[in-house]
């Protein structure tokens, strides 16, 4: 069977850019997760018959990213247009035959020991590992079974003929049978953790997850970002400010495998008693939120459309290391495919936004900070 | 004769528009510099305010001024550009660097003169207190903690090199808690004396307009001229005391438009396309200046890769990446509004085009040279774990 394929046409830009979103197959046990992540991270080594020096030539030096989020694999990279043929076969053979090498697994089995690269992405998701071992065809049998073509986005943008990304990526993936998966998959449940690895400690206020699909994404994507998206957020101006207790805080929606989780999260060094901090956060935060006039909606509003309308990253919506910009335009478009069975449409998106009210936007942030799970946790 | 060619030029009916060039650079009378280009039917405007260092450098008594000054007078003069700034669609982001602050508006197109007028804030310092300095350090504090690997071995390879003359921009914590608000006053004067200001204007705007909005803004800085501090010669040597599981080899190179420098730069874009994970790290700069490629996660393998490779096998691979190295940060109208305003910052002569000229210029030999010195006794070698 042939995996979705979507074209975006970007008349005159030079390059092609490719991107996939698969999205994890459930259930998916915390072991798995792992194997996973280390089996991720050799994707830029390449196919079995495009190596990475290989796929260099075709990308024209360019590399192969690929990453594990939350709720699935995404692999991004470019190829100059002329290469789009290339382009095409490359991500096909990422997808079904990667080629996985044995030395890189024993390499990313060590380094995924330690924690994210990065204090922040470290302290929005502060996992550990203890994998021993993975071999190969362990590896690429995980790999088979998330790339599974019924679910496998793929998303092509560029200056291309309309219809030539499909027509290329139907010839090559029209035998592609899903894998039928283990008999027993792991279910293993991924631990709470109770401390952060990056050394920091993070003050959260959780929300519940949400679709991508919800009719009300609108008016939480704009409470989010009144709450915590740029310096005139009340975030920014109440916790790094004010209390002076954060550097770094935002309002976050996390990629998640039960949808979108919302997150307002500030980071602070850790040589505090900081329990109560999470609940002093929601206090501070519904404060401000009581007090917001139409200049805080007409900000939220301004800022938002530029990033969506623009192509600034400036969040909420978190990808692979932050708020997706203007070039992730593709893997935008996979992922949303996959999440909410739509394509990414940043200017409805801002139409909608700027119909949400002053009393809507207010009713929506409370709720989010109401319905929020506090979490603190140490660093280490 | 006269009357004939009269006769004619009216048949042509009006003169088309002579075309603006793509670039008008103008020093003031008071030696600051504007450089405002033009990008048709770009859909924003990016405005970029440096403060050159000259003057106000860092020493280990100062150590992290310059960035304290930078976090006071990033918020305006009222604590609400921010907010102003974000209801129109701008954004305003300021960092410090060795060479010169940067303050850096994206604003819509239609917004030019928003974002001058945010720039405009930038030269004016409110009165301070105590207290605002005191709550900045505490901030700073906090941007301690989560600073980044890389950042980190870029730190220490620049301070095994140049020692104080090559501090980080970060800051000492102790020196920037000792800090009065007299002292963040004076550097302010320092840092906006006429000879340190460039602004630079990128986006669909009309040169002479444009230069004109932005000489209003910067034409009433003093002129006040001072020297750069000598950077001094760079040492080799090690350091192994970084935090978190890292590594780096690091290459003191001379000045951007040097033809040792982008090979230095070509070889470690190199390193990094055959290494996983590798991060390069160089700002161009027309002093002494340092090219690292290092890589966090891992405190082993990189250095063995550097002794062992062979330049002949990435030359090509090499001049491909460093032409795309530089030409990445010109494609993007703000990364090239950065760069352009941080070279002019440090003298109104330097441009990018004089290091891609050392980029054709780049040979075999000087690739070489490049090589064999980030294996020799000239490199820099950082861990941590």
């Amino acid at each position: 069977m042939t995996p979705t394929l979507l074209e975006t046409l970007t008349p005159g830009a030079p390059d092609v850019s490719i991107a996939v979103f698969a999205p994890l197959p459930k259930p998916f046990g915390e072991k798995d997760r792992q194997k996973l992540a280390v089996a991720v991270r050799t994707l830029s080594e390449g196919s079995q018959e495009y190596p990475r020096r290989t796929a260099w030539r075709m990308t024209d030096g360019r590399t192969i990213d690929a990453s594990l989020l939350p709720d699935g694999v995404a692999i991004r990279f470019a190829v100059p247009k002329e290469n789009l043929a290339n382009g095409i076969a490359l991500v096909e053979g990422l997808l079904r035959r990667p080629l996985v090498p044995q030395e890189d697994l024993d390499r990313n089995l060590v380094a995924i020991q330690r924690r994210e690269p990065g204090y922040w992405a470290a302290a929005l998701r502060p996992l550990s590992n203890d994998l021993k071992s993975l071999k190969q065809e362990e590896a690429r049998a995980l790999l088979r079974r998330v790339f599974d073509p019924k679910r496998v986005v793929v998303a092509v943008g560029g200056d291309f003929d309309a219809g030539k990304p499909t027509e290329f990526w139907a010839n090559r993936t029209e035998d592609w049978k899903p894998d039928p998966g283990p008999r027993y998959p792991d279910i293993t449940p991924t631990p709470e953790p109770s401390e952060n690895p990056a050394g920091v400690t993070t003050v959260e206020l959780r929300g519940p997850a949400f679709a991508a699909a919800d009719p009300t994404l609108a008016p939480k994507w704009l409470a989010l970002v009144a709450l915590g998206v740029g310096k005139g957020s009340a975030l920014f101006e109440k916790v790094r400010q004010v209390e002076g207790w954060s550097y770094r805080q935002e309002a976050i929606l996390w990629p998640d495998p039960a949808g979108l989780v919302p997150r307002l999260v500030a980071a602070t060094v850790s040589d505090e008693d900081e329990s109560g901090r999470a609940e002093a956060l929601r206090k501070t935060l519904q404060t401000a939120v009581d007090a917001w006039t139409e200049a805080d909606r007409a900000r939220a509003i301004g800022l938002a459309a530029a990033s969506l309308e623009r192509g600034l990253p400036l969040g909420p919506l978190w990808l692979v290391d932050g708020p997706p910009g203007v070039y992730d335009r593709s893997l935008l478009d996979a992922y949303w495919w996959s999440k909410a069975g739509v394509r990414w449409d940043p200017n409805r998106l801002a139409a909608a936004l700027r119909n949400v009210t002053l009393d809507e936007l207010k009713s929506t942030a409370a709720a989010l900070l109401a319905g929020a799970k506090p979490i603190v946790l140490p660093g280490r | 004769m006269l009357p004939l060619l009269a006769i004619a030029l009216a048949q042509q009916g009006p003169l088309p528009p002579i075309p603006q060039p793509p670039r008008l650079r103008t020093i003031l009378p008071n030696g600051a510099t504007i450089l405002v280009i033009r990008r048709p039917g770009a859909q924003a405007v990016w405005v970029r305010l440096l403060l050159a260092a000259r003057g106000g450098e860092d020493t280990p008594a100062t150590h992290g001024r310059r960035h304290l000054l930078e976090h006071l007078v990033a918020v305006g003069t009222d604590g609400t550009l921010d907010r102003r700034l974000e209801t129109e669609g701008a954004i305003l982001r300021a960092q410090t660097l060795r060479d010169a602050t940067e303050i850096a508006v994206d604003a819509p197109a239609n917004k030019l003169d928003l974002a001058l007028s945010a720039i405009g804030e930038m030269l004016r310092l409110r009165p301070l207190k105590t207290e605002d300095v005191a709550r900045e350090a505490g901030i700073l504090r906090q941007e301690a903690a989560l600073q980044e690997i890389p950042t980190r071995l870029s730190s220490a390879a620049w301070r095994v090199a140049y020692g104080d003359k090559g501090l980080d921009p970060f800051g000492d914590l102790t020196a920037i808690r000792a800090a009065t608000p007299a002292a963040i006053a004076a550097l302010h004067q320092t840092l906006t004396a006429g000879p340190n200001l460039v602004l630079v204007v990128s986006g669909d705007v009309d040169l002479d307009k444009a230069t004109a909005k932005a000489t209003a803004i910067l034409r009433a800085a003093p002129k006040i001229e001072r020297p750069w501090t000598t950077r001094g010669e760079a040492k080799p040597g090690r350091d192994d005391s970084v935090q978190g599981y890292s590594e780096a080899r690091a290459l003191p190179v001379p000045a951007y438009d040097d033809v040792r420098t982008v090979a230095a730069l070509a070889a470690a874009l190199a390193y990094a396309s055959e290494v996983p994970g590798t991060f390069v790290a160089y700002t161009p700069s027309g002093r002494p200046g340092m090219v690292v490629v290092g890589r966090s996660g891992e405190s082993e393998g990189l250095g063995t890769y550097i002794d062992r490779a062979d330049p002949a096998s990435l030359y090509e691979r090499a001049q491909l990446l460093v032409r795309r190295w530089l030409r990445r940060q010109m494609d993007d109208p703000g990364s090239d509004a950065s760069l352009r305003g941080l070279l002019l910052a440090q003298s109104t002569g330097y441009s990018p085009d004089a290091m891609q000229e050392a980029i054709d210029k780049m040979t075999f030999s000087d690739f070489k040279a490049a090589f064999d010195a980030f294996r020799g006794d000239r490199a820099i070698t950082v861990t941590g774990s």
